[in-house]
């Protein structure tokens, strides 16, 4: 006698049922996991560019309330923000080469296989970075969107991100020196 | 018969389990973490009452926000003469300005705190903050993106997660003439 709350599914059906959740899940574990046996080393962004990037992320996602904080794992050093040096304090100082260093990494190793990948493949599937995706709110993010696509926030990122020193240096410049609302440039 | 008396007893477990589950998800605090930040600022100072003048310096959003039975406030400060002095000044306009270019304006009782309720103004971030008193003006660097306290980044002393309490003058650089403030729940030189 079968009970109805209990189903009794043939053992072949549950098996191939597993295999193909499990395998959906994996799919993209799997893409990063074949290409790497390809191209054992990992592509990252240009190191020398990212000083740009880093201001005008620092402005846009690096403020003490958001990426800030010892509680993200994408932290975001600067000198009005999270400092590096215990003895340095938000309100004084500039960003030093080890905050900009160590912001260099911290988005670097999000996610390295799929940025190394996104790299790879010059761009293809983008919003394969989680950093896009939350950015762009195409996921839920704490902080909302942040950027649109082709915004100068997004060309900056982007550009740098897939291109290195032909990056979008002009763009860069647009959000660290964005007006205030009233006219005033404070950032 | 017997198997019928084995399913009962499964369900009927099942069923303490689920009534267990959910008497846990009512007890349990919706946000644990913001609970310690709650355990963490302590008790009231005695001879200040719970009100507007209470707390100077705190996250006031800690407490003051929906699903709290303080009164909800979207943004919310305590401002002080020097950065380094930590005397709270009262009468100081804060003025806001957020991303749509809406605007709204509080001023700082006395013991240096303003409030504001949702109703009254709930930004769209980015935010930007500006402070006025007589001929001074101050404003914020950075704007604000998503923290309605005040002090949550701005924490009385300065380090390398604070950029120090909210001030309106560098250190007596700019001459003016500041009231004091005489209630409870002020700090004075």
């Amino acid at each position: 006698m079968t009970n109805p709350m209990f189903p009794k599914f043939a053992p072949g059906f549950v098996l191939v049922v597993f295999c193909a959740l499990a395998t959906s899940c994996d799919a993209r574990v799997d893409d990063d996991t074949a290409a790497m046996k390809d191209s054992p080393t990992l592509r990252t962004p240009d190191r020398m560019t990212f000083r740009p990037v880093h201001k005008a992320m620092q402005v846009s996602c690096g403020t003490l309330d958001c990426h800030g904080q010892v509680g993200r794992n994408f932290r975001i050093y600067g000198g009005r923000g999270l400092r590096l040096d215990q003895k340095d304090n938000s309100a004084e100082g500039v960003t030093t080469d080890a905050e900009y260093e160590a912001s260099y990494w911290s988005l670097v190793g999000l996610e390295p296989e799929t940025l190394s990948q996104v790299i790879a493949n010059k761009g293809e599937r983008l919003s394969r970075l989680t950093l896009i995706r939350k950015a762009r709110g195409i996921e839920k993010h704490k902080g909302g969107t942040c950027m649109q696509k082709d915004d100068p926030l997004d060309l900056c990122l982007v550009s740098w991100l897939l291109g290195g020193a032909a990056m979008d240096q002009k763009a860069c410049e647009t959000v660290e020196k964005a007006p205030r609302p009233g006219g005033t440039t404070t950032r | 018969m017997r198997r019928h008396r084995k399913h009962l007893r499964i369900a009927k477990f099942e069923a303490c389990h689920l009534l267990f589950l959910l008497v846990f998800a009512a007890c349990s605090s919706p946000d644990p973490s913001r609970d310690m930040v709650v355990e963490a600022l302590g008790s009231e100072t005695p001879g200040v009452k719970v009100g507007p003048l209470h707390r100077p310096g705190q996250p006031c959003l800690a407490c003051h926000r929906d699903s709290s039975s303080a009164t909800p406030f979207s943004v919310a400060g305590t401002v002080y003469k020097e950065q380094s002095s930590l005397i709270v000044l009262p009468d100081v306009g804060v003025e806001l300005t957020d991303v749509k270019g809406r605007t709204h304006k509080a001023v700082t009782n006395c013991a240096g705190n303003f409030f504001i309720r949702p109703s009254e103004f709930e930004p769209t971030y980015p935010l930007w903050v500006t402070l006025r008193l007589g001929t001074v003006t101050r404003k914020m660097e950075s704007p604000i993106f998503r923290d309605g306290s005040c002090s949550s980044c701005h924490k009385e002393k300065a380090g390398p997660d604070s950029a120090g309490a909210v001030f309106l003058i560098k250190d007596n650089s700019d001459p003016v003439t500041l009231p004091t403030s005489r209630c409870a729940g002020a700090r004075q030189p």
